[in-house]
């Protein structure tokens, strides 16, 4: 039982596991009090809530999973895999359970029918699953698409959780692939070896196994797209760290110290090219979340929120190494500046993607109409600028030194960022008002942050 | 009943292709201390891997503690112990909870020694491991590794991280274990000097094979160099069986010879006219001599 024990604090003791559980059950306990007070309709936001957290509880355990797997502790030390196996799918029945008990009573205030419980928990299971085992989606930066997969579902919670609330039945093929695949997962961890297939897509511990992982896996990612096999091949022969260039152009420069990392992202342009039609070919067959692909405006967060994220979280990694980077022939402010066109590139890239698929791809498919209006542009002009507002400001929460100025900050934003959620009831000079603010204030805060990162120690900020 | 606690027959093993591993055969008899030397890249931790069963060789045969490490029963991993090259342990864990975790995984735990250990390598059970250094991270991972007191250690690069005392306190540590306990230690490393004062057994790997497996005394005994001094000038290069690397200057050759015997010496006296001296190497030298 020692064991059971140890293996459980092992998750608990994860600050980012614990956050999260104290969230879901005080999310629980929360909706059960407005319950109490007769407020339904605020129990039922509380159960969206719920949901986020128990689905980013199911990512946590995936990830703290591939880390107890993808060690070496898995083939030495005696009786490791099952019992971790079975602690993570108790903590997964733990949280069940708590939505079990929650369930207790709530009916009497609003309607949840048990098909609908049993959707959050596979859709649950699912993530965990999906971070363990489903790996080209979660090797080293990459990661950063699963954290997507996350992301969008979260943002888009309300619409996913009133879309499951009005199921009566179970649908027993999504479930039976579902389990299928957890299944097979068990089996696989259970056998799992350095030179198994799915091995170099697990997250790997070490930077030095972590790079010969991403290495096989974009091999074995690039043989999967044989037909592309060959133009990969010509690129590859140029992966070798490039000299400072000594172009003047800054943006050009940028790309300079990310060119190793463009090398590892290039699957991600094979996977846009399969995925678009397989998306356009979602929106059109299957019914299922129409209802907030169709309207562009109740995709705020995942519009400027989402392509902010993930363009810092793709640029986390590379951070840590901004304290050696300084040292190639290049004075402080230049390369602060070119670091900082490169965070600039990224974001602008992604929004450019986020757009695409959920503005422009979702509205052609399912409301043609909606994208005729000027207030649907201004609209999607605001979503970037307003992006470019909230990586400004989380630039210069990060060169605050006091935490007290950081929580002010962050408190700020997240308020200022509810308040314009309601942003689509102004009119088209309101919105493009709002554009003209947000660009001017992002680069009043870019200046004030670039200024701060000049002065500071590199090394020490991550 | 076996007198080898690992036993490697024809173990061949490639990626993509590329042969790290080549047919290669190994013994490590029980309580020894065997280290095994080779150049970068030249195969070592691919080996170790195949020994834990880490990796699977694509030929040959691999028996460990009278076990396949592929299918290690529980009790065969109770009575092994491994160090990696770099381990990362959970860093949001103390030093105390990771060693509390790792004791719960085995029947036997001498806390005694990691005790001991804990105190002499100056590791706080209050510090979270994100947060120590590499070398401490190093002494942990080792820590771990003996507390239940195994059988065979197999450390790979285990003093890499390591500052000079505790370097030497880790080798007074493996003589002590094989002292007390007859415990088997099989270790890959480039700092020869240390292995030169524990290792009473080295194997040689290059080009994915073993190219000398034997006791440190009979490989300084087979790896000599000649000094020859010659009346006249040496002008042709010696070139004959076992001849490593030659240097040539006026009347004084160097020869470093591989398969050495009397017989080579009084030939070469007599052939240059010369009086030959024979020097003995350190494990240094002739880890470079034979890797020329």
């Amino acid at each position: 039982m020692r064991k059971y024990a140890q293996i459980l604090l092992l998750s608990i003791r994860n600050p980012a596991f614990l956050m999260l559980s104290l969230g879901f059950i005080a999310s629980s306990v929360i909706s059960k009090g407005f319950i109490k007070m007769r407020l339904g309709f605020y129990a039922n936001e509380m159960f969206t809530v719920q949901f986020v957290f128990s689905l980013w509880l199911c990512f946590m355990l995936g990830l703290v999973l591939k880390r107890q797997f993808a060690n070496h502790r898995a083939s030495i030390l005696p009786g490791y895999r099952a019992p971790h196996l079975v602690v993570a799918f108790l903590v997964f029945v733990f949280f069940v359970i708590v939505v079990w008990i929650w369930e207790i009573g709530t009916k009497v205030n609003f309607e949840i029918s048990s098909a609908a419980l049993f959707g959050v928990h596979t859709t649950c299971l699912f993530m965990a699953v999906f971070i363990v085992y489903l790996g080209f989606l979660s090797i080293g930066a990459v990661l950063v698409f699963a954290y997507l997969i996350c992301l969008l579902i979260s943002g888009e919670s309300f619409a996913f959780v009133e879309q499951l609330s009005n199921t009566t039945h179970y649908n027993i093929y999504i479930v039976a692939a579902i389990i299928s695949l957890f299944v097979f997962m068990i089996i696989r961890l259970m056998k799992i070896k350095e030179d198994s297939f799915e091995y170099p897509f697990l997250l790997s511990w070490t930077e030095k196994s972590l790079l010969k992982n991403q290495l096989r896996a974009s091999n074995l990612v690039y043989s999967f797209f044989n037909p592309f096999k060959h133009i990969f091949k010509s690129k590859q022969k140029n992966s070798v760290y490039p000299k400072y260039p000594r172009a003047k152009n800054a943006l050009i420069r940028s790309i300079h110290w990310d060119i190793n990392e463009y090398r590892e992202m290039r699957g991600t342009w094979c996977l846009i090219v399969f995925g678009t039609p397989a998306f356009i070919y979602f929106l059109k067959v299957f019914q299922f979340g129409n209802e907030f692909f169709a309207n562009a405006y109740f995709n705020f967060l995942l519009l400027s929120v989402a392509p902010v994220l993930i363009a810092l979280g793709s640029n986390y990694k590379k951070m840590m190494y901004w304290a050696y980077d300084s040292l190639k022939p290049i004075d402080k402010r230049t390369f602060i500046l070119e670091k900082g066109f490169g965070f600039f590139r990224d974001l602008i890239l992604f929004w450019f993607l986020f757009v695409v698929y959920f503005a422009v791809i979702s509205s052609a498919v399912l409301n043609a109409g909606i994208m005729a209006t000027v207030k649907f542009w201004s609209y999607l002009l605001f979503t970037g600028a307003y992006g470019y507002l909230i990586m400004a400001w989380i630039a210069y929460m990060s060169s605050c030194l006091k935490a007290v100025t950081v929580i002010f900050n962050g408190m700020c934003l997240c308020l200022l960022t509810m308040l314009l959620m309601q942003l689509v009831i102004l009119d088209v000079l309101s919105i493009v008002f709002c554009v003209f603010i947000s660009f001017v204030s992002a680069n009043i805060l870019i200046r004030v942050t670039y200024d701060k990162y000049c002065e500071k120690e590199l090394g020490t900020m991550i | 009943m076996s007198d080898f606690i690992v036993e490697v027959k024809s173990v061949s093993k490639n990626f993509n292709g590329k042969s790290v591993l080549n047919d290669l055969s190994l013994n490590v008899p029980k309580g020894s201390v065997f280290g095994l030397l080779g150049k970068n890249g030249s195969g070592k931790t691919t080996l170790i891997k195949c020994l834990l069963g880490l990796l699977k060789p694509q030929k040959g045969e691999v028996v460990t503690i009278g076990d396949n490490p592929l299918k290690f029963k529980n009790g065969t991993k109770e009575k092994l112990g491994y160090v990696p090259q770099a381990d990362r342990i959970y860093p949001w864990l103390t030093v105390r909870q990771a060693i509390d975790y790792t004791e719960t995984f085995y029947t036997v735990w001498d806390a005694e020694l990691v005790n001991k250990l804990v105190s002499i390598w100056e590791l706080k059970e209050t510090d979270k491991v994100g947060m120590l250094s590499e070398g401490q991270v190093q002494k942990l991972s080792i820590i771990l590794s003996l507390g239940h007191r195994p059988e065979l250690l197999v450390f790979d690069e285990p003093v890499a991280s390591l500052d000079p005392a505790a370097r030497r306190q880790f080798i007074k540590m493996i003589l002590d274990l094989v002292a007390d306990r007859e415990c088997t230690i099989f270790f890959s490393t480039h700092i020869t000097t240390d292995l030169e004062r524990v290792a009473d057994r080295v194997a040689l790997l290059k080009d994915g094979k073993i190219d000398f497996c034997g006791g440190l005394d009979e490989l300084k005994d087979e790896v000599k160099r000649l000094r020859v001094t010659s009346k006249d000038p040496i002008k042709e290069s010696i070139e004959a069986e076992g001849v490593l690397s030659c240097e040539i200057l006026n009347n004084e050759a160097v020869i470093s010879v591989r398969g050495f015997n009397e017989g080579m010496k009084k030939q070469l006296e007599s052939k240059f006219n010369a009086e030959v001296q024979v020097e003995n190497l350190n494990l240094e030298e002739i880890f470079l001599e034979l890797n020329r």
